[in-house]
């Protein structure tokens, strides 16, 4: 085995043993949305896909953003960054394994959310169905762990930590309100002008592109594709910048 | 060797030719917005040195090694680590850091961290030898949360020293230990000295840089108060210390002339004379009942509060 893929999985394997030794770490997104979603699908019985979508979508920005943004950006103020940036830890690796627990921990939501939706919501889906919806969540959560880098590393972790909260939630809403009539027509072009920086617009209709639903159409979908592929390889750069500017502060 | 600090000559390359630095800092100055925490310092490490650098809260200790590690860009100046630039991969494979503020992973075993480690060095010492020289055995499945404090800072060393540095980074590493604990710490330092290993170290405990190094650097208001063999250093103080057992109260000598400094230590006097052999009979006329003298060589303490204080910081002679 090369010294390389030995670090690789060492680095993949220490991030999931840091997870999985705190008690329902590993849960956290799950447990959160799940228990909504099975709400909901008893609220509007039957829930449709727009439920699953939904849901699909929230769990998919959490765990880029707030999941691994908020674990980097916390490893920051602890110091453990600090002492692995004085060291030759090649930061490639580090980021690398992060982000396939991270890609881990989607698959596991995914399959928990097609299991919850089977059973409270009665939803049928094929088993080719079942692959598209896993590999859009997988892949849908690149971008905003790249987004999520970023913003680890922007400004103190303190900072960040707090930045990473207040981003989701403008993301999101953000996102859904691209889908209201809003009001006067300036701030509907200030929405869409906002959104177009937005990994969570462009997944959003490219999850809703599914349902068929024309309220919820947003243009075609290989464009919001090669707009969440520029953004994912844009949040990179500007976390690539951000790390190497890094001074290793511990606060602020 | 324990506790009288570690000689080793320089490894030049030939007589008469020093050999180039391994750490090397050139009119480096460092700014945080608008206060200067460094201000153009010139310092060079060479292989070899054990090197002790000292300074009150506050005075650029931490930023000074932050500069030679390449975690800060100076503001001015420059750093070189190796002859390459801090932050190159090569100059860190030599090296080791134990840093003040590093919490590890509580969740991680030790085994786990220092396996983790070693992968970042192309020649890292043997998982065993690394747990067996900073003390780790026994605790290897421990995890790193479940540790007691003078524990963590052994698994702080075996992270340092994992990859065989030829160069060794402590910035304060004592700190949280108790005085048996850093005993046992710098044991496990003194191997890595015998093995050829170049150390800088800061610290508070002015005992183990009298111990331990070779060279003291002083640095004060982020400037270079003083530079040298410790040797030398210590001659900066003209000065003995003398120990006494007496009823003879503090307040009452401080404006013997023969007295630079007194104070109370238990139940005896001590006194920084530079002429003992003129102060012990002053004093026996005074106490004819004194009792347990001592006189001993200026301490570094001595050194460091003077070099402090005409600096117009630090507490004023009692």
């Amino acid at each position: 085995m090369t010294r390389t893929w030995q670090l690789y999985t060492e680095e993949v394997r220490c991030a999931f043993l840091q997870q999985i030794r705190v008690p329902l770490k590993f849960f956290e997104v799950p447990i959160g949305l799940l228990p909504s979603y099975v709400f909901g699908a008893l609220l509007f019985n039957p829930p449709g896909p727009i439920l699953l979508v939904i849901f699909g979508v929230l769990g998919t920005v959490n765990f880029g953003l707030l999941w691994l943004g908020l674990a980097v950006a916390r490893e920051r103020g602890q110091g453990w960054m600090r002492l692995k940036q004085a060291s030759p830890m090649p930061p490639l690796w580090h980021f690398a394994g992060k982000v396939s627990v991270t890609l881990l921990n989607a698959v596991v939501f995914a399959l928990g959310l097609l299991l919850v939706a089977g059973f409270a919501g009665h939803l049928p889906v094929t088993i080719g169905e079942v692959g598209v919806i896993l590999a859009m969540i997988t892949l849908g959560v690149l971008p905003f762990c790249a987004l999520g880098l970023a913003l680890a590393y922007a400004g103190g972790p303190n900072t960040a930590e707090s930045l990473i909260v207040n981003v989701t939630v403008a993301l999101l809403g953000l996102a859904a309100l691209q889908f209201f009539e809003v009001g006067p027509a300036v701030l509907e072009a200030a929405v869409t002008a906002l959104n177009t920086f937005s990994p969570a617009y462009h997944f959003m209709v490219l999850a809703f592109g599914g349902t068929g639903l024309p309220a919820l159409q947003g243009g075609p979908a290989w464009l919001h594709g090669l707009a969440l592929a520029g953004l994912t390889v844009g949040f990179l750069a500007l976390a690539v910048v951000l790390y190497r500017r890094d001074e290793g502060r511990t606060h602020g | 060797m324990t506790g009288q600090g570690v000689t080793r000559g320089l490894h030049g390359a030939g007589a008469g030719i020093e050999a180039p630095p391994i750490v090397e800092l050139r009119n480096a100055g460092k700014r945080f917005g608008s206060v200067t925490a460094l201000h153009d310092v010139t310092l060079a490490l060479r292989s070899g040195e054990v090197t002790a650098v000292l300074g009150p809260n506050g005075a650029g200790k931490t930023t000074l090694i932050g500069l030679m590690l390449g975690l800060l860009h100076p503001s001015t100046g420059s750093a070189r680590l190796f002859g390459l630039h801090p932050q190159s991969r090569a100059g860190r494979e030599r090296t080791g850091v134990m840093l003040q503020i590093s919490g590890l992973p509580a969740t991680l075993k030790v085994r786990e961290l220092v396996r983790l480690f070693r992968l970042y060095y192309p020649e890292p010492l043997p998982l065993d030898d690394i747990l067996e020289f900073s003390g780790l055995v026994g605790l290897e499945e421990r995890l790193y949360g479940n540790l007691s404090g003078g524990e963590q800072q052994r698994v702080h060393l075996a992270l340092a020293i994992c990859g065989d540095p030829k160069l060794l980074f402590l910035d304060e590493p004592t700190a949280k230990l108790d005085i048996e604990l850093r005993r046992e710490f710098w044991k496990g330092v003194e191997r890595a000295i015998a093995r050829g290993c170049t150390v800088l170290f800061t610290t508070h405990h002015l005992d183990e840089a009298d111990a331990y190094a070779e060279r003291i650097v002083v640095i004060h208001k982020g400037r270079v108060a003083a530079d040298g063999p410790k040797a030398e250093i210590k001659a900066r103080v003209a000065g003995k210390r003398v120990r006494v057992r007496t009823r003879l109260k503090p307040e009452a000598l401080r404006t013997e002339p023969l007295v630079h400094e007194v104070e109370r230590v238990g139940d005896r006097l001590e006194f920084v004379t530079e002429r003992p052999e003129a102060l012990i009979p002053r004093l026996t006329a005074l106490d004819p009942d004194l009792s347990d003298l001592e006189v001993g060589a200026g301490a570094l303490e001595d050194v460091f509060l003077s070099l402090i204080r005409d600096q117009g910081d630090g507490p004023t002679p009692r």
